[in-house]
């Protein structure tokens, strides 16, 4: 879900929208279709990478759409995973595997190079691990889990425990179902999803937050049960709200930059959507959940943008 | 390519002649638009008979459409799944870039696992879920044939044992061959050589009491198998020993058998093999009934039941009644233990404590084999034991609505839906939304808060599933309709949809008010603070896990619960859900119990009340409505029912809404006339047994079950032309009409369809002539395992039948097999152009009859429609154009004319001048009669008109004119 690079700038018509939207799939379990497909990243390779509801890790060119290959989780019938995380350094897979409680890693032809994780609340377990993301040396990866503890936690690239904070079973206060984490690429902040309060929470290395941002809301500005975040190459937050069915742009300070998209199944329109990515070219994909398709945005700039303060999500 | 199809109707082009015959009556119009309105009347008529013989054209398809049917029922091993996969993965790879492939898995049903797709790629796994127990392999054929793309080569790959025991796959391959879609057939083929199984246990129907009679154990074998046999009866071994069994059917195996306690008694016998594949076949059951003292089954569902039921239970045998008494865990679950009851009480007993198939057979077992049934009263009965919408309340003579009462008691309940990841998990949540309405009355208020899309459809919120949220139920159908179009999402946090519900409830005046959370136990945990709220407010919390995906959030529900005052369930299989909801709707409906004394009040005369003069007080009862047609033998002061009772079918029931232990009876338990009373409401309600004493033979096999009834008298003579009538029992407990015919001297037979696992009961009446006495013949069979496990190889022979009859082949090497070879008949698309030619006809009849009716002068209409509608200059017709000639000829001639006439009339003139001229020379300067007028000139027509026929009427010359006007002039002159 990080991506380094460029976003364009100013904002379109509807009209300028389809021409630069591309929708990728339709419903089924076959090669080019998706069911339910809940995280998506993007590897170096310039490939999009998706895990569906059918257990499938799907591959499709990021220039084309044109679908690659697919291989299979191990297990996926208690449900599947709903973090997907391409490694800074030698772009393989991190899978958030959140129905089976531990985190796997890929290669991009499908071989398991590594895993660890199991259920439990004690630190170092998982009930519902939400999302993996991995330091930008590789070296530390950093997860999120809910079910009994909201909670952010810390592990080594070997899956050694290191720290981890949170909150308390039954308290919602501070953090409500994380649901997603990207990392700045200095490393030394943490955006968290805080999904159940419907805010971003930025946080040091340590836990300790910096800063909390959005409310919910449907207005411009609110967010609505937001899912997954990415950290685009001009270095905004692009949030993809679940049940607002939009993308939200912030600036990594909390600012409102603007926002795009609605409820529906047009182009341009989203069912409850999981999962977002942003290339390095700026390209924006979604996981538009519902539609089981993905949505793939190659030049946001021409995008009618609904701008934020600063009059436009792309200066 | 022009298709007919209907070419008959093409005979009736034969009317065109007729047409063109009768066109000669029509000589006396014009030719020209004579031949108008036949061309009319010849096209209309074509575009009629091409119409009616459904003209079509057809365009040729060449890509190709396969579906593979893959058969995963119970009777193939997984082992044997395996060629299913390779030919899945292998024969698609043989497709073409326009060629697409579809899958279905069947059994039972069939479930569409891809539908027709170019490049398809087997996904290493068959994702769909079948329900094993049935092969209906016609039921996936026509699935197949209504998904193919319709312009596509079109074939059918059926990869199966062939075990049919459900639909007819022959006949549905005829209808595929009349489709153009041949069914290729691969068998699939599995190890059995060891099986070993039971064809079926007989023992007789009826027996008397410690009488030896045989029991009969029917072995079959793939090849010689040893195994060890054990029969029990009512789940006790009585006999065991190591049978040897020869390959195919043996002669049965015959045991001894005497039964002392009268009753039903089901026997099963199993047989063990270690290298047994097939397991499921080697057991069956039947069951034998002796003759005995009536004998009542007294449930009782109070939190204390032994302590409860032992009030009523020591009164009835003080009678002499024979009472089983127990709590809910003792009400039987299959139909012949049930029978062996002739009474049952259910005192006290929530609906929710007994499932609905439980509730459906003593619904059945009531109706059609004339159990007794009593329900005696307590805070878990009636209406406030949820019992309202069950098939317990249409046996009762009360209905737990109230419509006697104008202010009643009420409660609300909202459910918090979340969505259910489990296969046809949405489905169930309506389900059991559905059966929480059905237990709730008119007055009381309900809800469905779940995640789902806003009013405008611009984003998904936590909503209701009709507005106001909460509402009184009224008329349930339309909420039973909406909750149907219910689509919950996925909720991300318990939280906001809690706090909606609370509010909600908090704003409603209900008596009593409850929450019912149901999830997989994914969303976030609420806040405790939310929860300590809402139970703050008086409102009670409980939660149901279904499915859920980590035994964490078992425990967080169930966290939940305990702080909401509820009760927490985690059912095992989804099918226990309608019953947790039942119960937990009731919770809301304990405003149906109203406690205080008052004192029976006679109603109607009873028999069952024969004997009683003045009952003691009562100290509360369920409120209760007496239906039409039951007979209320006693009411409270309150005017509610409190004892009624009516005929349910063969059976008798009796509903009584006080209870009978030490809580609202206190009075009536220490009464001497307590045991007294309740055995006459006990003995009035008995099952009857008239049973006559035939012979019954009940039996299950390839799916299929018969039921024969041997009528003999006690001198041993037939009883001929029986009249029976009556109904099967099935293991779903729905019944099914046997029709019964007599097919020798006294033996009668009936068959009926037996695919499912359980018991079969047969409920008969036998009359001898219309106005006899009936009796009754009951009888009964178990088919013990799946008619799946029947056979243990495949039906290759019947698979080669449905490949012959559809056109296809039976696939022997699959290996070289190539679905997708190009060896039929190119597909034909339809494209039907009778529509059209109709229209043509429709058009061209207001033709005809304006062509036929209207005289239309085509030169003046061309003309007006060239100058007024078009704008052009006039057109000339030939016509016109020859008129024009001729006239322009005319006054050319006339012009010749003129000038001939002119030069006659000048060489006249001439000649008169000359001789004028001469006369005048002749006589001197006399006056000429021209004097004054000029004289013309050469060249000059003369202004003198000489009256020729020729000029008449000509105009006059202006030089004329103004002579004569001179001339006039002169002549008044001279006359002054």
């Amino acid at each position: 879900m990080l991506a380094s690079g460029l976003v364009g700038c100013g904002s379109g018509e509807d009209a300028a929208d389809s021409k630069s939207i591309q929708v990728v799939g339709t419903a089924g379990r076959q090669p080019g279709q998706f069911s339910k497909p809940r995280a998506v990243a993007i590897s170096k390779a310039n490939e999009i990478v998706v895990v569906d509801r059918t257990g499938r890790i799907i591959v499709h060119d990021l220039k084309t759409g044109e679908f690659v290959r697919q291989f299979w989780l191990p297990k996926w019938e208690n449900g599947t995973p709903t973090g997907i995380s391409m490694d800074p350094t030698d772009d393989t897979i991190w899978v958030a595997d959140t129905h089976y409680h531990r985190v796997l890693q890929y290669d991009h032809e499908g071989n398991l190079l590594s895993q660890f994780g199991e259920e439990g609340e004690d630190p170092g377990k998982f009930v519902f691990i939400t999302d993996v993301c991995p330091d930008p040396d590789g070296k530390m990866l950093w997860i999120t889990d809910y079910g009994r503890r909201n909670r952010v936690m810390q592990f080594t690239r070997a899956g050694e425990f290191v720290r981890e904070w949170g909150t308390k079973l039954f308290e919602t206060d501070d953090l409500q179902r994380p649901q997603a984490v990207s990392i700045s690429p200095d490393g030394q902040r943490l955006y968290v999803v805080d999904t159940g309060n419907c805010r971003i929470n930025v946080y040091t290395r340590d836990g300790e937050l910096v800063k909390s941002f959005g409310e919910p809301g449907l207005e411009p500005g609110q967010l609505n049960m937001p899912q997954d975040l990415a950290l685009g190459p001009d270095g905004r937050l692009y949030v993809i709200e679940y049940s607002n069915c939009r993308i939200s742009t912030f600036s990594t300070e909390g600012e409102f930059l603007g926002l795009w998209g609605s409820a529906g199944n047009h182009p341009g329109q989203f069912f409850t959507p999981w999962g977002i990515a942003v290339a390095n070219d700026g390209t924006i994909v979604v996981a538009d959940t519902m539609n089981h398709r993905i949505q793939i945005m190659r030049h946001p700039a021409e995008l009618a943008w609904t701008p934020g303060s600063n009059q436009g999500a792309h200066q | 390519m022009i298709h007919f199809a209907e070419p008959m109707n093409l005979w009736l082009l034969a009317i065109i002649p007729a047409i063109l015959i009768a066109a000669r009556r029509l000589r006396l119009i014009p030719r020209m638009r004579r031949w108008m309105i036949v061309s009319v009347r010849v096209v209309l008529m074509l575009l009629l008979v091409l119409a009616l013989a459904r003209t079509e054209i057809r365009w040729e398809a060449k890509d190709m459409a396969v579906f593979f049917l893959l058969d995963r029922s119970d009777s193939i091993p997984a082992s044997a799944f395996d060629a299913q996969a390779t030919l899945l993965q292998n024969a698609p790879k043989k497709a073409a870039r326009e060629d697409s492939t579809g899958v279905i898995a069947f059994s039972a049903k069939p479930s569409m696992e891809t539908s027709p797709v170019p490049r398809y790629e087997y996904p290493g796994k068959v994702l769909s879920a079948t329900e094993g127990s049935q092969t209906d392999i016609a039921s996936a054929v026509r699935l197949a044939l209504a998904a193919f793309p319709g312009d596509t080569i079109r074939r059918v790959v059926l990869i199966s044992d062939g075990n049919e025991n459900s639909g007819s796959a022959l006949e549905m391959a005829r209808v595929a061959r009349g489709a153009g879609v041949p069914i290729d057939v691969m068998p699939v083929r599995y190890d059995s050589r060891n099986d070993l199984k039971i064809d079926k246990l007989v023992v007789p129907q009826r027996t008397s009491k410690d009488a030896p009679f045989d029991l009969k154990v029917h072995l079959s074998a793939e090849q010689a198998s040893r195994g060890l046999l054990r029969v029990y009866r009512d789940g006790e071994v009585v006999a065991e020993q190591e049978v040897e069994v020869a390959p195919g059917k043996n002669p049965p195996l015959v045991m001894t058998q005497r039964i002392a306690d009268g009753g039903f008694h089901q026997y099963s016998a199993v047989i063990e093999n270690r290298d047994d594949p097939r397991p499921q076949n080697n057991r069956a059951q039947a069951f034998t009934y002796l003759k005995a003292e009536p004998k009542v089954l007294l449930i009782d569902g109070s939190s204390e039941p032994t302590r409860s039921a032992a009030f009523l239970a020591t009164a009835l045998r003080a009678e002499n009644i024979i009472v089983e008494a127990g709590g809910p865990s003792l009400l039987p679950v299959s139909l012949p233990d049930l029978q062996k009851y002739d009474t049952l009480v259910l005192s006290n007993m929530a609906a929710g404590d007994m499932s609905q198939a439980q509730m459906q057979m003593i619904e059945r077992a009531v109706h059609d084999l004339g159990l007794g049934l009593i329900m005696i009263g307590g805070e878990n009965s009636f209406g406030a034991g949820g019992y309202n919408d069950t098939p317990i309340e249409k046996a009762l003579p009360v209905r737990m609505d109230i419509k006697q009462k104008k202010i009643l008691p009420n409660g609300a309940l909202a459910i918090v839906l979340h969505t259910c990841e489990i296969p046809s998990g949405n489905a169930w949540a309506k389900e059991i939304s559905i059966a929480s309405l059905n237990v709730l009355s008119a007055q009381d208020y309900f809800g469905i808060a779940y995640l789902g899309s806003d009013t405008f459809g611009g984003s998904y919120t936590d909503r209701w599933a009709w507005e106001p949220g909460l509402q009184q139920v009224g008329d349930k159908r339309a909420m039973r309709n909406t909750i149907k179009g219910v689509a919950p999402l996925d909720m991300m946090s318990f939280d906001p949809t809690l706090r909606l519900a609370a509010k909600a409830l908090s704003e409603v005046k209900a008596q009593t008010k409850h929450i019912v959370v149901i999830s997989d136990g994914d969303p976030s945990p609420p806040d405790q603070d939310v929860v300590n709220s809402i139970r703050n407010q008086g409102i009670t919390v409980s939660a149901v896990a279904i499915a859920p995906h980590s035994g964490m959030t078992v425990d967080t529900l169930e966290q939940m619960a305990y702080w909401g005052g509820g009760n927490f369930y985690y059912p095992k299989t989804s099918s226990e859900l309608p019953r947790i909801f039942t119960k937990e709707a009731t919770v809301v409906r304990k405003s149906l119990i109203r406690e205080e004394r008052f004192n029976p009040v006679s109603n109607m005369q009873s028999e069952i009340l024969t004997g009683f003069v003045s009952l003691p007080s009562l100290d509360g009862y369920v409120i209760t409505t007496t239906k039409e047609l039951a007979t209320e033998a006693l009411a409270t002061e309150f005017e509610d029912p409190l004892l009624v009772h009516w005929r349910y079918g063969l059976g008798k029931t009796v509903a009584f809404t006080s209870d009978a232990k030490d809580k609202w009876a206190s009075s009536w338990v220490q009464w001497p006339n307590f045991a007294k009373f309740w055995a006459q409401v006990v003995r009035w309600s008995l099952r009857e047994t008239n049973n006559a004493n035939y012979q019954v033979n009940t039996e299950v096999e390839g799916g299929q079950g018969r039921l024969t009834i041997d009528a003999v008298d006690e001198n041993g003579n037939f009883i001929n032309f029986l009249d029976f009538s009556g109904s099967i029992i099935k293991p779903n407990f729905e019944s099914e009409e046997v029709k019964v015919s007599q097919t020798a001297p006294g033996r009668y037979e009936a068959t009926f369809p037996a695919g499912q696992v359980g018991s079969y009961m047969a409920s008969l009446t036998a009359k001898s002539a219309p106005d006899a006495e009936p009796q009754f013949v009951t009888g009964g069979v178990s088919l013990a395992y799946s008619p799946e496990y029947e056979s243990s190889r495949s039906a290759d022979e019947f698979l080669k039948r449905i490949a012959e009859a559809s056109g296809g082949q039976f696939i022997s090497d699959a290996k070289n097999y190539n679905p997708y070879a190009r060896n039929l008949p190119p597909a034909r698309r339809p494209l039907p152009l009778w529509p059209w030619l109709l229209l043509g006809a429709i058009l061209l009849v207001p033709v005809d009859v304006f062509l036929r009716r209207v005289y239309l002068d085509w030169a003046e209409f061309l003309s007006w429609f060239r100058t007024k509608v078009m704008g052009l200059l006039p057109a000339r017709t030939p016509l016109e154009e020859v008129g024009r000639l001729e006239s322009l000829k005319a006054a050319k001639e006339r012009a010749l004319q003129e000038r001939e006439e002119e030069k006659r009339e000048r060489e006249v003139r001439d000649s008169f001048r000359e001789r004028l001229a001469q006369q005048t020379s002749e006589r001197g300067s006399e006056p000429s009669v021209f004097e004054g007028q000029d004289k013309p000139g050469p060249g000059m027509r003369s202004t003198k008109h000489t009256v020729t026929p020729d000029n008449e009427g000509a105009p006059p010359a202006q030089g004329g004119m103004s002579s004569l006007m001179e001339a006039k002039k002169r002549a008044q002159k001279r006359k002054k």
